[in-house]
């Protein structure tokens, strides 16, 4: 908490509780920002797992930018790894009375009972990516439609193969649900086509290094590969090294999800990853939607977005190789959706 | 590559005679381990055609290297009667500054990380004599601890080494012969490891602290010193192995070394060194680690699917333990 030691006491008793309210978040910003559409002074909450990945981090950088720029103020925390801190985060956030909270989160069912408590206390709550559990009440939910996407990889990867090759598939964590679509949907697709043969499977944990060790396992293991699909893009790189490395890259073609680190955007540039099915981490969009609610337009529930693949084809779209820095994706909420 | 013989002499008469004991039992089990890498060895050969390869064998070796040294270190702490959960935070520790500081040549990409790992390495070693805190719970905190050091630094994101030294490439990717560079890092660690614990007054101290802290005080060893000691040198060999991943993968992630721990620990325990404290040695590590190491190639190359291939990882790791007790009830 960001208290000045040298505000003396006796002022602060005077400042009384409503300014202390105050204190306890920046409140500098909503003053000196441009206040955009009777926003100012409005604060928002935004609540994480763990801030630890590329992708977790882009999702951070989006809300805070874009608060900036409606003259937000925000409050942000991370519940590092544990579902016990994350229900705390969520409590504080209540207590200190901001006018929406925006949550992210890999326990939806461990912290059911503080979403309740934010029910109760009416205040609007907008959901990033992975959904709730039944039970529990949002205003807005934003999200990708990770099925329908692996199965899109799927189609990819028949019409790629030409209904024909050897794949080894590489996984993130088990228990994550995202992991486990990546792999239902896809399967759902390939596994129609007979001659489309998983022959390899790793278990990576979303780490690159894992990835790596595996995938030099399976170039032992395989004579001939022709894919290798990888649930996120750290992995799609730990297993580029390999290949790279055993100087088999003409025989395989590499996919990956995400496309958050410019790394992999350079990659897909140079034509050494096939490409990468776009997985937005909606902060942006997150910060949009709860504009909105604050302004009391008309929004919907539930928000599907498609993931696009980026390929060489349209990489610049995602990455400026001059900077060597990912492009800031443009916004895609639209209240009307 | 069974040493530590005599250690325990120092340690008083009396003393001895259950050390003596100890030791043997420690040459039945790494004697059981040998046979059962082998055992391993060729139940690879005969699953695979593509196992007993020059290239499979040192791609292993290599994968296996950065844990295999973080389990020389705690080798020397779980001798001593100690434990160190700290390691794998160390690693990440090491991991992200060789990336952060890549561009101050080796003194920043090799040295400084290093010497800052066994500067944590010395906090757990003071926690402990110091301040009398448990090994368990000095080293919990400074996991905990330097995972946020890792965090802090590196604000949560990998840190890509652009333009890596050609130094670091090599250190990561490249051979020497037909071995690879980490791998030799590690023989080189495992070996001095061994040495020093078998042929130096200071090993031999840490194998007299672990039996019996007592009566090696009582024998004249200035034993915080020695416990300092082997937290320091588990702190140096989680920095080499950061810096070591970092060189592979020329990315400094903040992730890195999560849960290498639990695999030093493990590799320590099939290596035949106990809990109990001064029973066991280096060299029986480094088949521990071999033993998991290969376990887990064999099951990639045979496709067995990575969920039974945890299943059957635990299984062998308490398999390996209980059969080393049933050897030291019958000797």
């Amino acid at each position: 908490m960001p208290i000045n030691s040298h505000v003396d006491r006796r002022k602060l008793l005077k400042l009384g509780a409503a300014a202390a309210g105050g204190v306890l978040a920046t409140p500098f910003i909503s003053k000196f920002a441009s206040a955009q559409g009777g926003l100012a002074g409005k604060t928002i909450g935004f609540s994480q797992s763990y801030v630890t990945t590329n992708w977790i981090k882009a999702q951070r950088e989006g809300v805070i930018q874009t608060a900036k720029k409606y003259g937000l103020e925000t409050i942000v925390t991370d519940a590092n790894h544990q579902p016990t801190k994350q229900i705390t985060d969520l409590e504080d956030l209540v207590t200190r009375r901001v006018d929406a909270i925006i949550l992210s989160t890999y326990y939806s069912e461990a912290i059911s009972p503080a979403v309740r408590h934010v029910n109760e206390a009416g205040i609007p709550l907008i959901v990033l990516s992975s959904a709730l559990q039944p039970g529990v009440d949002y205003t807005v939910h934003l999200g990708t439609d990770t099925l329908a996407t692996a199965k899109d990889a799927g189609d990819y990867y028949v019409k790629k193969l030409n209904g024909k090759g050897k794949v080894i598939q590489i996984l993130g964590s088990p228990g994550s649900t995202v992991n486990q679509h990546r792999g239902e949907g896809w399967h759902s697709v390939i596994d129609k086509v007979p001659e489309i043969e998983v022959i390899g499977q790793v278990q990576a944990d979303y780490d690159r290094a894992k990835a790596l060790r595996g995938m030099e396992d399976m170039l032992q293991a395989h004579g001939h590969i022709d894919a290798v699909y990888t649930h996120s893009e750290d992995m799609a790189m730990g297993a580029l090294q390999a290949v790279k490395e055993a100087g088999r890259l003409d025989e395989m073609f590499i996919t990956g999800y995400d496309g958050v680190s410019p790394e992999i955007l350079q990659d897909i540039m140079e034509g050494e990853i096939e490409g990468v099915w776009y997985y937005a981490p909606f902060g942006t969009e997150g910060v949009d939607a709860a504009a909105a609610v604050l302004r009391g337009e008309a929004v919907k529930k539930d928000y599907k977005f498609p993931s696009p693949f980026i390929s060489k084809a349209n990489v610049l779209d995602y990455y400026d190789p001059d900077t060597g820095k990912a492009k800031v994706a443009s916004s895609r909420f639209q209240p009307g959706g | 590559m069974a040493d530590g013989s005599s250690g325990e002499m120092i340690a008083g008469g009396s003393a001895w005679l259950t050390s003596s004991r100890r030791m043997l039992v420690h040459y039945a089990v790494t004697g059981s381990n040998i046979l059962a890498l082998a055992i391993l060895l060729a139940v690879g050969a005969s699953l695979s055609p593509y196992f007993l390869d020059v290239t499979n064998i040192f791609n292993v070796m290599r994968g296996t290297s950065m844990v295999g040294i973080v389990a020389i270190g705690m080798t020397y702490v779980i001798l001593n009667r100690g434990i160190d959960l700290s390691v794998g935070s160390i690693v990440g520790v090491a991991a992200i500054l060789s990336a952060g500081l890549a561009e101050y040549g080796v003194l920043g990409w090799v040295i400084a990380p290093v010497l800052f790992a066994g500067l944590l390495g010395l906090g757990n070693g003071l926690l402990i004599t110091q301040l009398k805190l448990q090994p368990f719970i000095a080293t919990l905190g400074m996991m905990i601890f330097a995972r946020g050091l890792v965090y802090v630094y590196s604000d949560g994101s990998p840190i890509v080494v652009s333009d890596a030294p050609s130094a670091m490439r090599f250190l990561g990717s490249g051979y020497l012969g037909p071995v690879p560079m980490p791998v030799i890092v590690f023989a080189l660690v495992a070996l001095i490891g061994a040495v020093v614990l078998k042929s130096t007054i200071f090993g031999r101290e840490v194998y007299a602290v672990g039996a019996n802290e007592e009566a090696a005080r009582l024998s004249g060893i200035h034993v915080q010193r020695n416990q300092i000691s082997v937290y320091v040198i588990s702190g140096l060999c989680a920095g080499l192995a950061g810096i070591l991943l970092t060189a592979r993968l020329t990315v400094g992630d903040p992730n890195a070394g999560t849960l290498f721990e639990l695999d030093a620990i493990a590799a320590t325990l099939i290596g035949g060194t106990t809990f109990d404290g001064g029973v066991g040695s280096v060299g029986g590590t480094v088949i521990g680690i071999m033993i998991l190491a290969f376990l887990a190639n064999i099951l990639n190359l045979v496709g067995v699917s990575p969920y039974m291939q945890m299943l059957l990882k635990g299984v062998i790791i308490v398999l390996a333990v209980v059969v080393s007790e049933l050897r030291k009830r019958r000797v």
